[in-house]
């Protein structure tokens, strides 16, 4: 592959894997390194846990997310992660917006050929 | 969870650390994303199971799961080459505490809690003053938490800089509910605390709990920031934990609460609701809560908000009788469950508010018995027997003088015949007088001069309050001599008993190791030695022994003493009469009088048990035919078995059924009041009476009083039999009553009981000494003690006094130096002081002794010597006599 697609790969997955993490919490709240297996299954998504924490900081400090602390039998402490009303109100959009886009997108391509 | 070596932790946060400017720059909080990666590190650690992990375990944990951590970070290298893992310092927490904060919170933390804990362990002055912040050992414990958490926290924040761990954020916690607990206890003294600091300089300890609780919350708040900086689990519920505190002190204190608010139910309600109070205190009442109150100590603060009034200590001792079912006072005063070495503290507020008074109330501190002899002789033929007990007592208070009181129950029959008190060194003898004129002595010169005076009184059938005061504090004695003339209670006509006095109720206590050493010589030697008893038949017919006070029960044996049975009457001389008199008592057959019915009332109390199956017992071994009936007082009237007509010994079978719990402590009189009047339907009946220690007056007597004085035409008596050792206040109050009497102990309850239903039965010779005076000189019968005329005159006694003749009879109990209930005797420290109280002490010739009273000594003297003289003339008569007929025989020069 060029470095160009690379680049791209990068931007794209930059736009989508806080989307990806909205999603997958959407549906019930996980702990970080659940998080992180769940999403570094996804083919093509390529996450790091170096990605993956500093993102769930920043969406924590949206007020998108909140935390809690679970003293854990089988380790260290795990840190849950769950969606705030704000987190579920901003995932609809962004689905919203993704559906549109991912439509528009089609329509462009399409139509041209 | 597995253990990092100090390097592989360092090259972590080394990494960590090194991206710490990315993460800030992508918009997220530095430290929690450090955090939450070193957590998942942690945890991938701990999947891969390595029992150390080790720098070079790290390096490849995040080669796999966040290489992009392995570079350095675009904004601080241009190289993206891999960082060599050298270890560097981890990053530290806030800093700690500045060194004036530190050592404040060492101080107002850890130091000054700790030392008030001690404090009040040793000493227990608060428990005796405001209110007992240690009752159990788990309050002690709890406390402790308290300066343990803040210097355990103290010394983590000042040599550690990682994780806060989490037993150190709940052990904070709960010790935060303590000391606010305790804070909020001791709120309503800190203003005087207050006060005491700023004028006095001290008054630090009331503080400690708030200053206590004050640390906590700025230690709590330094480990939290800790906490956050370092990414620690910060339990999201942590009020659990001072709130648990709390409410474990709570139920700790539920018990003294509830025991209060039922002893309040149970003064001031009636009928159902009270009764029902003291069934649960009964099952869920704290006795020591109950014994404080009895013995009139401060209510605590818990006491203050919940209770609603005022109990006063004679109150708490009634609800005490109901509930324990012994006498408040047969215990120790409660000093806490946890006692200090400074009992001296409590000691110093104890005031003993019984001092000449008619009661022996409650034990106080410091006042003891340090010794006691018992010495007596015995006359079985003639059926009189002479005891004298010397009591010395000793009190180790520091300041305060005390009374020394004791209930004394003589021998059956028994009369209180010499007092004397040690008055520097020296035996003073008694004065005897009128009840109240010997009282009133007493109470100037004791309570009001402070003087030594000791009384001696009657109280209740064979009783008597003996009192002496002041025993000095620090260490004083005070020595007293008690003589008692008793009649030796027949057996039948070749065997009587003898019977120890003892102690029914005191005031002071009794050492552990200390002795009753008592002695009794006999003419005829004992029949068979009581176990521990040693039996000198050979020289003085001896029995004495070295009895233990808590043995005394089984150890003070009735002695069982042989008699000539051909010996029926004993004469003695009433030489102190106006003109010479002379008493004859003999040994026979009681009074006969009608066998009407049999109502036996039984104490269904904690000690009544032993009573109830003896009864049993003695029902079936006694046999017997009749109208019978059982009555059992227990929280009202229980009728356990009734018979009009049949076998005594068939009852039983019913009374089985009716077997009572056996707790607390009843009123006897309304089951008295069932008996008597089912018993006294038929002319001649009688009410036996069975019980343990009636230490208080639960309902008032008159129930019973009443039909005995007013039913006299049925004849229906009433006796009284007390199975236990210890004070009986409805006998007191019916002493003296026709128809009313006390049985003598003189074995087991089952001996006794079955002797006395055989003596009713007709089974058994009931036998009793009685006495008569003559003015006729009855010959050289006259033999015996004065003794007897002291017998006779307590009995004269109680007929003068059954016929308002009170000062004859004071005149005649003066005269035979008699404690009778219209007379006492009392011991003054000086001739000036019976001279102001118009008594006059008795000389001590008059009085009786152990060894042969001093009129009999003169009498053996001049008898020695008139034998002496007689024989010495009758030697030179025979010698002149020889002299002149050997010269008539002689042949003349």
């Amino acid at each position: 592959m060029s470095d160009f697609f690379d680049n791209w790969v990068v931007q794209v997955r930059k736009g989508v894997i806080e989307l990806c993490i909205l999603r997958s919490l959407s549906l019930r709240e996980r702990y970080g390194y659940e998080l992180v297996r769940e999403l570094s299954e996804v083919p093509g998504m390529g996450l790091t846990e170096g990605t993956l924490y500093p993102l769930l900081s920043r969406l924590r400090l949206s007020g998108l997310v909140i935390t809690r602390l679970e003293e854990s039998a089988t380790g260290p402490a795990r840190k849950y992660y769950r969606l705030t009303p704000e987190g579920h109100r901003t995932l609809k959009t962004m689905n919203a917006f993704l559906e549109t886009l991912n439509r528009s997108t089609q329509q462009i391509g399409g139509d041209r050929e | 969870m597995n253990e990092w070596t100090p390097n592989a932790r360092a090259v972590l946060e080394q990494h960590l650390n090194l991206h710490r400017a990315r993460f800030a720059a992508d918009g997220a909080e530095a430290d929690e994303v450090i955090g939450d990666l070193r957590l998942h590190l942690e945890r991938e650690a701990a999947a891969l199971k390595l029992a150390v992990v080790t720098e070079a375990d790290v390096l490849r944990i995040l080669a796999r799961v966040a290489p992009d951590l392995l570079t350095m970070p675009h904004s601080g290298s241009t190289t993206g080459e891999s960082i060599h893992p050298t270890p560097p310092e981890a990053r530290p927490g806030p800093p700690a505490f500045s060194r004036t904060r530190e050592t404040l919170l060492w101080i107002f933390g850890v130091l000054l809690p700790l030392g008030t804990l001690l404090f009040e362990w040793t000493t227990r002055a608060c428990a005796a003053e405001l209110l007992d912040p240690i009752p159990t050992v788990l309050h002690a414990l709890l406390i402790a938490l308290v300066p343990a958490t803040h210097a355990i926290a103290l010394l983590w924040l000042g040599r550690t800089t990682g994780v806060v761990p989490t037993w150190l954020v709940w052990m904070q916690s709960m010790s935060l509910g303590v000391a606010g607990a305790y804070a909020l206890i001791f709120l309503p003294f800190s203003p005087f605390a207050l006060v005491g600091i700023v004028f006095l300089g001290f008054g630090f300890l009331p503080l400690s709990p708030l200053l206590a609780w004050i640390c906590g919350l700025m230690i709590g708040s330094r480990l939290k920031k800790r906490a956050r900086a370092t990414q620690s689990f910060w339990p999201r519920h942590r009020w659990v934990g001072w709130a648990g505190a709390m409410a474990l002190l709570g139920v700790l204190a539920l018990p003294a609460v509830m025991t209060r608010e039922w002893l309040d139910e149970a003064v001031t309600h009636v009928g159902a609701e009270r009764e029902q109070a003291i069934r649960r205190l009964r099952s869920h009442g704290d006795d020591e809560v109950l014994l404080k109150a009895c013995y009139g100590q401060r209510r605590q603060v818990w006491d203050e908000v919940f209770s609603r009034r005022w109990i006063s200590a004679e109150q708490a001792q009634e609800v005490y009788f109901r509930v324990v079912g012994q006498p408040f006072n047969a215990v120790r005063p409660p000093l806490g469950r946890l006692r200090g070495a400074g009992r001296e503290v409590l000691r110093d507020f104890e005031w003993d508010n019984a001092v000449g008074g008619e009661a022996v109330s409650g034990h106080v501190s410091g006042l003891s018995l340090m010794s006691s002899r018992l010495d007596a002789k015995g006359n079985a033929d003639d059926g009189w027997a002479y005891t004298e007990w010397t009591l010395e007592f000793r009190n180790d208070h520091e300041r305060q003088p005390r009374e020394a009181r004791a209930e004394i129950q003589l021998p059956p029959g028994g009369v209180v015949s010499r007092v004397t008190l040690w008055v520097n060194g020296e035996e003073r003898e008694a004065a005897f007088a009128g009840r109240g004129e010997v009282r009133a002595a007493y109470q100037q010169v004791a309570v009001v001069q402070r003087r030594d005076p000791i009384l001696v009184t009657t109280s209740g059938p064979d009783r008597v309050l003996m009192q002496c005061f002041p025993v000095p504090a620090k260490g004083g004695t005070m020595k007293v001599r008690l003589g008692i003339t008793a009649p030796l209670a027949p057996f039948d006509r070749g065997n009587v008993a003898f019977v120890w006095p003892r102690f029914a109720e005191r005031n002071f206590a009794i050492r552990e190791d200390l002795r009753h050493h008592a002695w009794l010589e006999t003419p005829r030697p004992a029949v068979g030695a009581p176990a521990g008893w040693t039996l000198d038949a050979n020289s003085s017919n001896a029995l004495h022994a070295a009895v233990r006070e808590r043995d005394a029960g089984a150890a003070f044996p009735a002695i069982r003493l042989p008699r000539d049975s051909g010996v029926v009457s004993a004469w003695a001389r009433d030489d102190r009469a106006a003109t010479p008199a002379w008493v004859r008592q003999h040994l026979g057959p009681a009074p006969p009088r009608a066998r009407g019915r049999l109502a036996i009332v039984l104490d269904g109390g904690r000690g009544g048990r032993a009573g109830f199956e003896a009864v049993r017992d003695a029902l079936k071994q006694a046999g017997g035919q009749g109208g019978l009936g059982v009555w059992i007082a227990h929280d009202g009237v229980i009728e356990a078995a009734r018979i009009e007509e049949g076998s005594f010994a068939a009852i039983t079978g019913q009374m089985d059924e009716r077997i009572p719990t056996f707790a607390g402590g009843h009123d006897p009189v309304p089951a008295l009041e069932a008996a008597w009047d089912w018993a006294a339907q038929v002319p001649g009946s009688t009410v036996l009476w069975v019980h343990g220690p009636q230490p208080v007056l639960l309902g008032g007597v008159y129930g019973v009083t009443q039909r005995l004085e007013r039913t006299g035409g049925t004849a229906t008596q009433l006796l009284d039999f007390q199975a236990g050792l210890g004070p009986n206040r409805t006998a007191k109050e019916s002493a003296g009553i026709a128809g009313y009497s006390n049985v003598p102990r003189l074995g087991s309850v089952t001996e006794d009981l079955v002797r006395l239903l055989q003596q009713w039965n007709g089974a058994a010779p009931h036998l009793v000494w009685q006495t008569e005076r003559t003015e006729t000189d009855p010959g050289s019968v006259v033999t015996a003690s004065r003794h007897l005329v002291r017998l006779w005159a307590l009995e004269r006694i109680q007929q003068l006094r059954h016929e308002r003749l009170i000062s004859d009879a004071v005149e005649l109990a003066a005269r035979w130096q008699l404690v009778t209930p219209v007379s006492g005797a009392v011991v003054l420290e000086s001739k000036a002081q019976f001279t102001q109280a118009g008594l006059t002490p008795v000389d001590p010739l008059t009085t009786p002794s152990i060894v042969p009273e001093p009129e009999t000594w003169a009498l053996l003297i001049f008898g020695a010597a008139a034998v002496w003289f007689l024989s010495r003339r009758t030697r030179s008569r025979r010698r002149t006599r020889s002299s002149l007929v050997s010269q008539q025989h002689s042949p003349r020069p």
